[in-house]
């Protein structure tokens, strides 16, 4: 009855309500919603955390800075032209060296006979000679060589020595034994002969000889030596002296009277003709015709160097030239007439006579472009060897004149033309100094195409460029990518590993969370830095590859920083684990690995994620620190430590290059701080209880 | 209390015991060919009296680096706990001289940071806890989060070029002037403070951001507590609330954190020293490694883990001194 009642009455109430509505929606038509503004307005829990977290100042001025970062370093690069490694070069006025002149004084030897056999040492003597020549003030002298033969030193017109010698053509061939055959001792003796084989009563003889060991046989009247050559040979060498003739002459018998008659002799005279006699070897002599004396070397002080870049000095060239010069001469090669003129300006030169162009220089004086080139301008080198030649004369070891040379654009590199097309001159002060004893090397002012290092910010490189040519601004970026991106891998592997083991420790408890707890108060206690700095100097050692570095590090940094991670979860979980959801799937029956990582570890993420945060600008310190001690990220990876070191090693680097490092080092602490801001951010937000 | 005591020391030795061992693996996991091409490399150095075959032999019979990895352990072990750590390569003279050497530079640096630390960061942390969210508070906590987030490298680069080029106070690096050795020992004393001055900054500035933090969140904690509250209805001034009631409870966690870390005080500064070139512990260490000097290497990780873990170990047991309220287990 009772209950009937309430019942009616609440029927009766419901009804009113029900009525209520409709009237009231009678007016707008409309059902009330689930999201109705009426309702109360409960945030979710993420929802909270994230307007706790906006509301906090410092968080979003972080979250600000990393956004920046993040596309500073990530999406910088691809907008910005220059790559990490890319190197800069310009044009730039640089005090250079520009050409170099020596002063021959070494008689260097020219073969002009290419058939005549000169003695080596004889050829490598001729400077030596030579200076003694001059010393002793001679002009002709006489050397011979170790076999006798001799040489004539003389000296020529324009300072030019020559080598003259005899030449010797050989006309025949006196014999004091003629070989007949060779016997060989075995299956019954065995004969070869040179010219016609002899008898047998010949090899009878020639048998009983050698059994006997008798040298000597006589046979037909003649005497026959029979020599043991080794063993079991033996020539048979008739004993007679002859005459043969080296070529088509037969020599007279007067001639081969004389030769007899000198051959103790080394020369004799024959029909007012010199022959020489050299002894080839036991028993043969050579008999040769003494031509005319000629030279066959010559030897200078003198180098030629072409006055046109299509003409090219030859050898043959070369040795004409000198040899006409030593004669004071004209000369023909290839059939091209050239003469030779001196004067007071331009020394020696070398022209065509048909074509009417000087082609070339003679001059003790070897001058050159300092790259070795040569230099086809005649004044610069007359103006060169006056200011050498005085330094000579004074014994300077500096001096300087002041030539007009061509100039170039210090930007595009190009010469500079007037409104005429003439190439502009500009008056260059040139430099010389010596250097080696007899070097002039000349130093001048020049626009060189050269690296672009160090230099200042400008419209082309918006933060300069390094010690390398780099641009500083593109190198920053990626530094920048190299920095986040270690920082995040790390992190990355210590979370991972944090998570594993905290996650079994503080769930199983018991031994196991003993082992594991002992294993992370060793991690705190392995020093970190110490260990990497011994790594990167083995890595150094080792002159490993740049990237298989960085990968090393990211490694050793997450291997070696995992304990903190894991004390924090294993707390977490200790206390997680006791409260009633965790009860709930252990009846349930949820598998230990679901319970762990479904359960457990999601409650502990807020304090992850903050930890992790925090950590990320630990991670980024310690890498550039490690990399400005140069043991960590390497050239050409650019990272934001090695630009610092690159421009703070010395004092002066310090104050020039402030606008490189300044700003590196504040994207570091920058990027550093806007983590650290939004860890803290994130653990206010998390935990408000911290707060209040 | 004792038992406690001896059981936290216990501990302490049984992970000094794995730490070495984990050092040792490291070390001798560096291929036989570093060894040598560093060991023949630093012998060329002139004032050696041994070659690089009798450092190499040494090497191989002192740290047993030829042994397999736990005989060669003990092999160490053995002679490295009776401080034999052997000769150092880079040098030249027995690693364990060489380190009572310069200790004590080290030593002084820490000390004077340290003391120049707890004397800033302290009071400011208090006070920044005291006036939470006033202008004070943020700009003392973004003050030391800069300092905490700056690269040690970049603090030091920055002091050389106010404070040593720009400005000329002090010297850009060294331990001594010129004229050092002609000088008296109350100018020498002032000599060695100059060079010490820019070194001892850049250690402070690092660590006061931290220490500052600290504070300021437990005295935020302790403000909060009941007692505080008790005492401002008791009617106590403001300077006494803080001054007696808030400071003291706040000093718990701090000195142990302080406790904790004082053998770190002789660790040296890596970076800083070798950046100043204060030939402290962390310089000679630092170019110890970076040459391959293995054994005074493995001097220092030692003497480092040493360190770390006598810290952990005093700030355990300050803690249960400190606070009677913390129950031993």
């Amino acid at each position: 009855m009772n209950k009937k009642d309430t019942n009616s009455l609440n029927e009766q109430l419901k009804i009113v309500e029900q009525n209520k509505k409709n009237e009231k929606n009678s007016h707008n038509d409309n059902k009330v919603k689930l999201d109705d503004s009426q309702r109360v307005k409960v945030l979710s829990p993420g929802r909270l955390v994230f307007k706790r977290f906006i509301r906090n100042k410092l968080a979003i001025v972080g979250s600000a800075v990393l956004i920046l970062m993040f596309a500073f370093a990530f999406l910088g690069p691809l907008f910005y032209p220059y790559a990490q490694d890319e190197i800069f070069y310009e044009f730039d006025k640089l005090n250079v060296k520009y050409a170099m002149a020596t002063e021959r004084t070494e008689y260097i030897p020219f073969i002009v006979d290419q058939d005549a056999q000169v003695d080596n040492n004889v050829k490598n003597m001729m400077h030596s000679n030579i200076t003694a020549m001059i010393e002793s003030n001679e002009i002709h002298k006489i050397v011979t060589d170790s076999k006798g033969n001799e040489y004539y030193i003389d000296l020529k017109d324009n300072g030019i020595y020559t080598l003259s010698m005899y030449t010797n053509t050989q006309v025949g061939e006196y014999n004091l034994t003629k070989a007949i055959a060779t016997y060989e001792d075995v299956f019954g003796g065995v004969f070869t002969y040179v010219d016609s084989s002899m008898p047998s009563a010949f090899e009878t003889k020639i048998k009983a000889a050698v059994s006997s060991s008798t040298e000597e046989i006589e046979y037909n009247g003649k005497t026959y030596s029979v020599t043991s050559s080794f063993s079991k040979k033996y020539s048979i060498e008739l004993i007679e002296a002859y005459y043969e003739d080296s070529n088509e002459m037969v020599a007279e018998q007067a001639f081969i009277d004389t030769v007899i008659a000198n051959i103790n002799q080394s020369s004799f005279f024959y029909d007012s003709q010199k022959y020489v006699i050299q002894a080839a070897s036991t028993g043969h002599y050579l008999i040769s015709a003494v031509s005319d004396v000629h030279p066959v070397i010559l030897a200078t002080t003198y180098a030629i160097s072409p006055l046109q870049s299509d003409f090219t000095v030859s050898s043959e060239f070369k040795v004409a030239a000198y040899l006409a010069m030593s004669q004071s001469t004209g000369f023909t090669v290839d059939g091209k007439e050239y003469s030779i003129t001196e004067n007071e300006e331009d020394g020696i030169i070398i022209s065509d006579v048909s074509a009417n162009e000087n082609v070339a220089q003679v001059s003790d004086f070897v001058m050159s472009y300092y790259d070795g080139k040569t230099i086809y301008d005649l004044d610069y080198k007359a103006a060169l060897k006056a200011e050498v030649l005085s330094m000579v004369e004074s014994d300077a070891i500096e001096g300087s004149f002041i030539y007009r040379l061509q100039q170039r654009d210090a930007i595009t590199g190009d010469y500079i033309l007037d409104e005429n097309e003439v190439p502009v001159l500009e008056d260059i002060e040139m430099n010389i100094t010596r250097e080696l004893g007899k070097d002039y090397i000349v130093n001048c002012e020049q626009t060189t195409y050269l690296m672009d290092i160090y230099a200042p910010p400008s419209s082309a490189h918006l933060a300069g460029t390094d010690n390398n040519g780099m641009d500083v601004l593109a190198r920053m970026m990626y530094g920048g990518r190299i920095s986040l991106m270690v920082g995040f891998v790390v992190v990355i592997i210590e979370t991972l590993l944090g998570v594993i083991m905290g996650g079994i420790a503080g769930y199983f408890g018991g031994w196991i969370d003993t082992i594991i707890m002992r294993l992370v108060d060793i991690f705190y206690c392995i020093p970190t830095m110490p260990i990497l700095i011994i790594i990167g100097a083995f890595f150094d050692h080792e002159q490993m590859n740049s990237y298989l570095r960085l990968v090393w590090l990211m490694a050793v940094l997450g291997f070696l920083g995992w304990a903190y991670v894991a004390r924090l979860v294993r707390g977490q979980i200790l206390s997680l684990r006791e409260q009633e959801f965790m009860i709930a799937t252990e009846a349930t029956g949820v598998r230990i690995n679901r319970r762990i990582f479904k359960h457990l570890i999601p409650n502990v993420m807020p304090q992850l994620i903050v930890t992790a945060t925090a950590g990320l600008g630990g991670v980024i310190l310690t890498e550039s620190t490690l990399s400005f001690l140069g043991l960590g990220v390497k050239h050409p990876l650019s990272t934001w430590g090695v630009m610092i070191n690159s421009v703070t090693g010395s004092p002066e680097q310090m104050t020039s290059y402030l606008y490189i490092w300044i700003p590196v080092g504040l994207l570091i602490c920058l990027t550093v701080i806007a983590f650290n801001f939004v860890g803290d951010g994130m653990r206010d937000a998390f935990d408000p209880k911290m707060k209040r | 209390m004792l038992k406690f005591i001896i059981k936290r020391l216990l501990l302490a030795a049984l992970i000094l015991f794995f730490v070495m061992f984990i050092i040792y693996i490291l070390m001798s996991s560096l291929p036989q060919g570093y060894f040598e091409s560093t060991a023949r490399e630093l012998a060329t150095k002139p004032g050696n009296t041994k070659t690089a075959d009798q450092w190499l032999s040494e090497l191989r019979e002192q740290y047993g680096m030829d042994k397999g990895p736990i005989q060669g352990y003990f092999t160490w072990l053995s002679s490295a706990i009776k401080g034999n750590f052997g000769d150092s390569w880079l040098w030249t003279m027995p690693v364990t001289e060489k380190f009572a050497d310069v200790i004590w530079y080290s030593f002084a640096l820490g000390l004077a940071s340290f003391i120049l630390t707890i004397i800033v960061a302290i009071p400011l942390g208090v006070l920044a806890a005291k006036k939470q969210y006033s202008l004070t508070d943020y700009s003392i906590t973004v003050l030391s989060l800069i300092g905490i987030s700056m690269p040690v490298f970049f603090i030091a680069t920055i002091f050389k070029l106010v404070f040593a080029i720009k400005l000329q106070w002090f010297e850009i690096g060294g331990m001594q002037g010129n004229t050092y050795n002609n000088l008296d020992a109350f100018h020498q004393f002032l000599d060695r403070a100059d060079h010490f001055v820019l070194p001892i900054l850049t250690l402070t500035v690092v660590s006061i951001g931290s220490l500052m933090r600290y504070t300021r969140t437990n005295t935020l904690e302790v403000l909060n507590a009941d007692y505080i509250r008790t005492a401002r209805a008791k009617g106590l001034p403001e300077s006494k609330v803080i001054g007696l009631h808030a400071f003291r409870n706040t000093l718990i966690p701090i000195v142990t954190v302080l406790g904790g870390s004082l053998p770190g005080l002789f660790s040296g500064a890596l970076i800083t020293e070798t950046l100043f070139s204060i030939r402290g512990i962390g310089y000679i260490s630092y170019y110890s490694m970076t040459s391959g000097d293995i054994p005074f290497t493995m001097f220092y990780l030692s003497f480092i883990a040493v360190l770390t873990l006598l810290g952990t170990l005093i700030a355990d047991i300050l803690y249960a001194v400190v606070d009677p309220r913390v129950r031993i287990n």
